[in-house]
Formats: structure tokens, sequence, C-alpha cells
């Protein structure tokens, strides 16, 4: 296929770019009526679990650090959501933003004495929160229902309004997927924004050149915690959207394990952009649900009754060759063959001649010169992730 | 030291800064010891002594393996200025070699725990080659990603081929689990003094190998200056390997002796992993002996916290551990051994 150059804001890229957002959509949209009543929940944890990668974007991709102990912070999430709705009757929707804000607290408790000094503390640290959670849940027995695990009477009820179809749309299922895909979007969209406020451009200004931006007054301790905290406040979102796809938490299921593979899912689908985590949740889901499954189905190790954990192997083989081979992961991939199709021109932006000309006067001949110069300022960037 | 009793005159020389070291480490240990003390105190009138000195001892004896735990995890930041997340993975998975030796191919337990530190060695040389060598050494992310990939390809392929039901695994001693010293009531057992015997040998035989040998010397000039140490000639990939065996050896060791106690079971070294992390924190990262020290100190305090104050209770021994992470970070971020490094920006 022939190179297509676009020009950076043209109608023409907004119409592609848009276009690709609502296919994309569609398909979102469409998926629980195509696929089988079953499978919907695996799509509902996938959109959860990529709400809980887009939380490891955001540190690790405007830090540079990198967190091992997200399961905690989903577990904090999960078992904040069931605690007030089966204890103390809150409606489901509304212990969302009460996890964000207890996992946003438990970040800074987490965040402010590893991210004041630089290196791997903060991996240290959020590897002993993995280690620790699941007891930290036994302990809080009595609030948390221990070993026994915590359990909703019922699901997040389906409004009248809502198509009850066992057959093309499974009720119950599909009402709480396009609730979690709309939580989903709201979060991306959100996160999306916040990067281009003053708090994104700093946090980018620590990224790319953090001596200048120390120069320019930006607060690296206090950007860096919160960036933490906002991650942390993310991934409980996430936790929340996962009790409400299954209403029941138990202690174990947020072990160390499911943080080495939300980190994968990080890798895996790249860091640069918060889109990553899109191919990530679904790299994630194939580790965790379907290559397990069709492991055990197809009996490939036949007569190991461990033979799931081959995907162990696999997870470990992956992550070693996407820190070899992709370090920026799918996205990366996905973008550079994007650059094979289209070329995305900068332009300078609005008004940049008249400013040029107005406030460097230049002498005669330099005209030609300057006019090159310009040109080559037009080279093509990659498009950029965001 | 006691020969420098005042501050020198020069407040940047050497001697200065030496001066400085040992004061810090004098206060830190004091306030410590300060602490440790109040906490006896009350223990003692709490409990009586007998058990006060049981919890004692117990926390020394799982002290002990803490601190050999760390002194793995020290090896490998000292080289590389990484830490290891696959250490426990690795450990387990040495512990399992000593097993098989001892229960499919009868080997008596010391040799087995021999053949098992020696073969978890060449692997940890071989996964440093094949895996840490290419990347650059300050692309401390990718390095990291490495070793979690290493932990959990491990951890799967421990559980594939000897499954995930716990086993018992032979005390040093054969009858290790029932002689002991009776000191006012408390069992000092014979197991645990071998056993802190066994890891003190092989800490001098660490700190000797690092002072005395030409090996050590160039790994001290790695870990202070890779650019340096290249400029000198010295082989850097060479001994980064080294301190990967090392460290793989010191880990299986720590590992094998736990086991008796804990039964030899898939991620059985994850929780001493978090407990020796703690030990490393409080020991400065970069310091051998303080590691191993922290590592009782670690113990002592996990046992006597869980027994005597009420909020951690018997099953929470990981809070403590994970609380002692984050105080020591906030307070003294470079433990009580370690090099404090002034960070830039």
């Amino acid at each position: 296929m022939k190179q297509r150059t676009l020009i950076e804001g043209s109608l023409q890229l907004r119409a592609t770019r848009l276009g690709a957002l609502a296919v994309g959509l569609a398909i979102l949209i469409l998926l629980p009526i195509i696929v089988a009543g079953s499978q919907i929940n695996v799509l509902s944890q996938m959109i959860a679990y990529a709400v809980a990668i887009l939380g490891l974007v955001l540190l690790t991709g405007y830090t540079g650090q990198i967190s091992i102990g997200h399961s905690a912070f989903v577990g904090i999430g999960a078992y904040t959501t069931l605690i007030l709705v089966a204890n103390h009757g809150w409606s489901w929707l509304v212990t969302l933003p009460a996890s964000f804000v207890v996992c946003l607290i438990a970040g800074v408790v987490v965040g402010v004495p590893a991210l004041r000094i630089s290196g791997l503390y903060l991996a240290t640290v959020t590897l002993a929160l993995a280690v620790m959670f699941p007891s930290l849940v036994d302990r809080l027995g009595s609030l948390t229902g221990g070993t026994a695990g915590l359990f909703a009477s019922s699901a997040m009820p389906v409004p009248s309004w809502f198509p009850e179809n066992s057959t093309t749309l499974n009720g119950q299922a599909a009402f709480h997927y396009y609730v979690i895909l709309g939580v989903a979007i709201i979060v991306f969209a959100l996160v999306r924004n916040l990067m281009r406020t003053r708090v994104g451009r700093a946090l980018i200004a620590l990224r790319d050149t953090p001596y200048a931006a120390t120069a320019s007054g930006i607060k690296v301790a206090h950007y860096k915690v919160a960036a933490f905290a906002l991650s942390a406040g993310v991934a409980g979102i996430a936790g929340s959207l996962l009790a409400i796809v299954l209403p029941n938490v138990f202690d174990t299921q947020f072990d160390l394990l499911l943080s080495i593979y939300l980190v994968i899912g990080l890798v895996a689908g790249g860091r640069a952009s918060i889109y990553g985590a899109i191919p990530g949740a679904i790299v994630f889901i194939a580790l965790n649900n379907w290559i397990p499954n069709g492991v055990v189905s197809l009996n490939l190790l036949s007569g190991n009754a461990n033979g799931g954990q081959s995907v162990g192997i696999i997870s470990g083989a992956l992550l070693v060759a996407f820190a070899f081979l992709l370090p920026g992961g799918a996205i990366e991939g996905l973008t550079r063959l994007g650059g094979r199709f289209f070329r995305i021109r900068q332009t300078p932006p609005r008004g940049w001649e008249a400013h040029k000309r107005h406030t460097e006067p230049m002498a005669d001949g330099e005209s030609d010169q300057v006019s090159a110069v310009g040109e080559r300022a037009e080279v093509s960037t990659q498009r950029e992730g965001h | 030291m006691a020969s420098i009793a005042t501050p020198p005159q020069d407040p940047t020389g050497p001697m200065a800064e030496a001066w400085w070291r040992e004061h810090s480490l004098a206060t830190n240990l004091g306030v410590i010891g300060a602490l440790l003390g109040a906490l006896s105190i009350y223990a003692i009138t709490d409990g009586g002594f007998g058990l006060y000195l049981q919890r004692v001892f117990d926390g020394f004896s799982s002290g002990v393996l803490y601190g050999a735990t760390a002194l793995a995890l020290v090896l490998v930041f000292k080289a590389t200025k990484v830490i290891n997340f696959g250490q426990g993975a690795m450990a387990t998975f040495g512990a399992y070699l000593a097993y098989t030796c001892v229960n499919n191919l009868g080997f008596p337990i010391v040799p087995a725990i021999l053949v098992a530190m020696v073969a978890s060695a060449v692997m940890a040389g071989g996964i440093e080659r094949a895996l840490v060598r290419p990347f650059d050494p300050n692309n401390h992310l990718a390095i990291l990603l490495v070793t979690l990939g290493v932990y959990i390809a491990l951890s799967a392929l421990t559980i594939l081929i000897w499954g995930s039901n716990p086993h018992g695994f032979p005390n040093l001693i054969s009858d290790g689990s029932t002689s002991y010293i009776g000191i006012a009531g408390a069992r000092l057992y014979y197991e645990d003094i071998l056993e802190a015997v066994v890891v003190a040998v092989f800490v001098l035989a660490i700190v000797l190998l690092l002072s005395r040998t030409r090996l050590g010397l160039a790994m001290r000039c790695v870990a202070s200056s890779v650019e340096s140490a290249r400029l000198l000639g010295i082989n850097v990939g060479r001994s980064v390997q080294v301190s990967w065996a090392l460290a793989a050896a010191a880990g299986t060791l720590a590992a094998c002796l736990s086991a008796p106690s804990t039964f030899i079971q898939p991620g059985f070294m994850d929780n001493v992993l978090l407990y020796a992390f703690a030990a490393a924190t409080l020991g400065g990262l970069d310091s051998i002996v303080g590691s191993v020290f922290a590592g009782v100190l670690v113990g002592i305090a996990t046992s006597l916290l869980t027994a005597y104050v009420p909020a951690f209770g018997a099953e929470f021994g990981s809070g403590v551990a994970f609380l002692l992470i984050v105080i020591v970070l906030q307070i003294k971020p470079a433990g009580l051994f370690g090099r404090h490094v002034m960070e830039r920006v």
C-alpha cells in the first residue's frame, strides 16, 4: 500500500481519527450481541483490567517507575465496593468514587516514603504491599470476611427498560458489560484530558527533562506522589468494576501474581500511551483465561493436573521477549505499522510565521535560508501515541 | 571507633566521613536497642521470662534465614543496582533440587544442599549471561522486568515439575526437631544453632572473598563504578555473573534451611523474601554484613511484635515487615549500614 501523507490538524486526519474511534466503539458496543453468553463476563473483566493497566500506564509512562503492588489497590477497590454494598446498602455505582478516594489515600501512604528516593524503592515497597495484602484482608476479617470471602446478596440490578433476551442479549451480564464499558470510557477520557492540563504537562516535563522541569519550579516529589496516588485510584475503580462483574471477593484473589500479570499487560500493551492499556488487557485475559482454558481443554500436557501452569512459563517468556524486542509494547508496534501507511506532517502553530517575522527582522538574502529551515522543520514525525 | 571522639577539624575529608558514619550508626543502634529493650521489658512483665526468651530464640532462628536471603538480594544489588525479584523463585527451585537429590537419588542432606547450591549458582550465571547482560546496566526497568519474568516462569516450572502439594524436608541434624538446650524453660534447638553457624560461615566466606581476593577486588570495583572498572580492564560482565551465582547459592542455602520448618511448597520463599526485603532495606541495600545483622533484627522484632502487640496478631508478620520497610524508607532511606547517596532531582 502506498504511504499517504496527512497534515496535522487537517480535516482529513481528524476524520480518519474519528472514524477509527467510531469503528472501535461500534465493535465494543456490538460485542455482547455477537459473543456467547458466558464470554460476556470475560469481556467485562477485560475492560476492567484495561482500567487497572491504565493506572499502571499513568505511573510507569509518566514517572518511569513501576509498581508490583497494584493488585492490592485493585483489591482495596473491590473490597470497598462490596463492603459498602453488602453491609451498608449503598448503590453499586455510588461506590466507585469511594473506591477511588480510598485508593488515592492508600497510594499517598505507600508512595510518599518510596518516591522521595528514586531507584527501585517503589518496586520494593509495592511488592511488599502485594505480598502483605492477602494477610491484611485476613487480619481485618470482621470487616472483609477474611478467608471466607465477602459476597453481595445480589448482583447489580438490571433496570426494567433493558432488553432481557436470553439468546442475544444476555440480560444481566450484558447490562453489566455496558455499565463497565461506560465507566471505562469516562475514566479513559478523564485521564486523557488530565494529561493535557497543568498537572499532565508537569509530569511529561519531569519525564522528559527532569533537570529543566525542576529548574522551572516543578516539585518532583509532589508530582511523583500525585501520579502514584492517581494511578492507585484508577486501579481502585478497576477493582470496583471487577466486583460488579463477579459480586464476591476472597483474600487470595488479589495476590502478587495478579500484580505481575498486570505488569505483563502493561509491558505487552505499551507504556508510552494510555491506549496501550487496551492491547495490554487483551494480553492479560489471553494469559489468564483463554490460554489456560485452551491448554486444559485440548489436554496438551496430558495427565499433568497442573497443565494450566504452562501459562506461567509463556508469560515469563513473553515478558522477557517484550523487554528485549519491543520495549514500547504493542502500541509502539502498531504505531510503527501505521507509520508505513500514513505519514503525519506536523505544521507549525497558528500565527507562527507572523510571530517570527515580527520578532526577528531578517536581513536581505537570508529569507531563502530561513524558508529551507522551515521546510526541514516540517519533517514527518511519527504519530504520537496519544 | 573510640579513637576518634570528637569530630575532625576538616569537615570534608575521609576521616570526617568515617566519623559521621560511625556515630550515626551508633545513634541508630542505640535507638533500636532502646526500642527493643522497652518492648522486652513489657514482654517479660506481660508473659514471663521463659516465654519471652522462646520468642527471641524463634525470632533469631528465622531472622538468620531472612538475613541469608537478604544477603542474596544485596549481592545482586551491589553488582547491578537492581533488585532481583526472581530471587524467591530461584531459591525455591534450588530447594526443590535438594529435595529431589534427597528423595529420589538418596543423597544425605548436606551433599544434597551443596549440589543444589552449585546447580542454582550455575543456573543464575546462565540467567545473568543470557537475560541480564545484553541490557544497558542503567536500563533498570528492563532488567527489573526480566527478573519478574524469571520469577513467574520459574514459579510455574516448579509447580509443573513437582506439583503444588507441600512436602517434608529433612533437618540438618537427623533428630533436629527434638534435641534442644533448655534455658529458663525456653528451648534453643541445636538445629537453629547449626543453621546460624552455617550462615555465619557462608557470610564470612563471602566477606573474605570480597576483601582478600583479586576477584573480590574486581567485584568491589564494579560495585563502586562500572565505568572505572571497565577503564581498569576489569571484566565487568564476569564479576557481575559471579555476584549472581553467589547470590543464588545464598538464596538456595536459605531456602534449604527454611524448608524443614515451613515444608517445601511452591512459593514458600515469597514470604521469606518479604522479610528479606525488610532486612535489606533496614541494613542498607549495599551492605553485606549489615543485611545479615538486619535480618536477625527483623526476625526478633517480628517475633516479638506479633506475639505481644495485639494489633498485629499471630498471623500478621507480613504487616510488621511492610511497616518496617515503609518506616525505614521514610526516616532513614540509606538504612543502618548503607552508604548515603545524594539524590539529584
